[in-house]
């Protein structure tokens, strides 16, 4: 319906530079003599303070489109281009909260959260009062010396995901970072983070399977085509920040969330095999 | 609390060699046994009340060889597992050189040894360090290799070097292998050291072993015997309980 803009390829660039944009990626794997195809001229832009999630069947190409934007994978062709300069292949220039919450065990929760900032060179004294400032919000205080195994899931979560928030990288890349949790601690976690966000604005690029948490959180969706993946539509998400629960129960919402469904399972359908 | 809970694991191997050493004791009184053949516990404890014959110097000569073999050859095993890790070209070239040494036995080394470097403390070092060396080069090799790879992909996204991922990310994750293999290498050092000794040697438990044997002093030998067994036996303590304070990190129930 209305908020559905169609074809996002031809879509003209933002005015303000974006602070990421992947432009046409094509990757295959080559194993032997078969070649499987998994990125098939993927493009998205990510503006400054922007939050955009992109969904899509299970198995398509969306850990394998984080990896070329972190600089793991070199794609066939296409371009990353960060800040207006193209920066294919370079690592470091995101700050990446993986799946599972991957803290090192031999580290305290302090340690951990400050993990990103000592690669990058900025462990000073700031980093630390910092540090210990977010942990307290993020409901972590007197926790800055216990060993990660001493928390909770959630917890861990959240300690996996300030050490990504404080990492002075300003585009955020979230893999699933709910998935491996309860269905309560999740949306309590979702809530948590967006109320984060929304008073720390930074570039986030969410990878999701949740259409509401998608619809829920960002500005904007990219949806996912099945393996070999494409963009198959770009939606702009029109509710008005800051964003409550109750939006969960509100008709434009639900309509939305029905809508990009419908999408979805048409997707899985035409799944190959 | 803990001391009880160390009693309940204690008390049915320590009921097991009481036992054994009781049935010991009443089968050479019971059957007549020869000293020369099988002393009874209580001579052997005698005899080594007594310090025969120099004993505890021989104690402390094995000791002082066992302990600069095994930090050489630790020492030599961590470093050389570091730089393969580091260098993949090395690894890929020499690690099965490695592998293939070790199925030379050690005690077919050291006569060789002997011959090459005299009868001095050095080729008894290198025995030793050849028996370390093996068992903490593999440990920590296969402890670098099995970095977890959501940390390795995420050190690596976020801009980690080389060097950054290896002293953050993979030495501390491989610090459980390479103590495990540490252990290994800390009780074969006495064995090493004993070895060393029974070919060629002027001092040390191993010479003490050969001297008895010649003599038929049964009882002595055995108490030679019981004293490798406590050195191996405080060796592997003081490794683990190292270990616990490295990787005091891990959750208490996880030790086993």
């Amino acid at each position: 319906m209305m908020h559905i803009v169609q074809s996002p390829l031809t879509q003209p660039p933002p005015a303000q530079s974006p602070a990421l944009e992947v432009r046409e990626l094509r990757l295959s794997f080559r194993e032997r003599r078969n070649t499987l195809p998994v990125l098939d001229g993927v493009s998205l832009a990510v503006a400054k303070g922007e939050f955009v999630s992109i969904i899509g069947p299970s198995g398509c190409g969306k850990s394998t489109l984080f990896h070329v934007i972190g600089g793991l994978l070199k794609p066939d062709a296409g371009s990353v281009i960060a800040g207006g300069a193209e920066v294919t292949g370079q690592r470091g220039l995101i700050s990446y909260v993986p799946q599972k919450p991957a803290l090192f065990p031999w580290r305290t929760t302090l340690d951990n959260v400050l993990l990103a900032r000592e690669i990058s060179g900025g462990a000073g004294k700031e980093a630390l009062a910092e540090a210990k400032e977010w942990l307290v919000k993020a409901g972590l205080g007197g926790f800055e010396k216990a060993y990660p195994h001493m928390l909770s899931g959630g917890m861990q979560q959240r300690a996996a995901f300030l050490r990504g928030l404080l990492a002075p990288q300003e585009v955020m890349c979230l893999d699933e970072p709910f998935s491996s949790l309860d269905e309560l601690t999740r949306t309590e976690m979702q809530h948590w983070l967006l109320d984060l966000w929304e008073a720390r604005r930074r570039s986030v690029i969410l990878i999701t399977h949740s259409i509401e948490e998608a619809l829920m959180m960002s500005d904007t969706i990219y949806l996912l085509s099945n393996r070999p993946t494409r963009v198959i539509h770009r939606i702009e998400v029109p509710f008005p920040r800051p964003r409550r629960e109750e939006l969960t129960e509100d008709s434009a919402f639900l309509r939305l969330k029905k809508e990009i469904g419908m999408q979805m399972r048409e997707e899985q359908r035409k799944r190959p095999n | 609390m803990k001391l009880r809970r160390l009693w309940n694991h204690a008390w049915p191997p320590l009921v097991a060699v009481i036992l054994f050493l009781f049935l010991w004791q009443t089968a050479t009184s019971l059957f007549h046994i020869e000293k020369w053949i099988l002393p009874s516990p209580s001579d052997i404890a005698r005899e080594a009340a007594a310090n025969p014959s120099g004993l505890w110097e021989h104690t402390q000569a094995t000791l002082e060889l066992m302990i600069l073999g095994f930090a050489i050859g630790t020492g030599f095993g961590l470093l050389v597992a570091c730089l393969l890790h580091y260098v993949p070209f090395l690894k890929s070239s020499l690690y099965p050189l490695i592998i293939l040494s070790q199925n030379v036995p050690t005690i077919a080394l050291a006569p060789l040894l002997m011959i090459w470097f005299g009868f001095g403390i050095l080729p008894k070092i290198i025995v030793i360090t050849l028996v370390c060396f093996f068992p903490v080069a593999v440990a920590a090799m296969d402890g670098l290799t099995r970095t977890d790879r959501v940390m390795l992909d995420y050190m690596r996204m976020t801009g980690a070097s080389r060097s950054e991922i290896f002293r953050k990310l993979e030495i501390p994750h491989a610090i459980p292998s390479m103590l495990s293999g540490v252990k290994i290498a800390a009780t074969y050092s006495v064995m090493g050291a004993v070895i060393a000794e029974w070919v060629g040697a002027e001092k040390g438990i191993g010479y003490y072993m050969m001297l008895q044997k010649a003599s038929f002093r049964t009882d002595r030998i055995f108490v030679a015997i019981a004293i490798i067994v406590a050195v191996s036996l405080a060796m592997f303590a003081i490794i683990a309980l190292l270990e616990k304070w490295l990787v005091r990190y891990k959750p208490a129930n996880d030790d086993n």
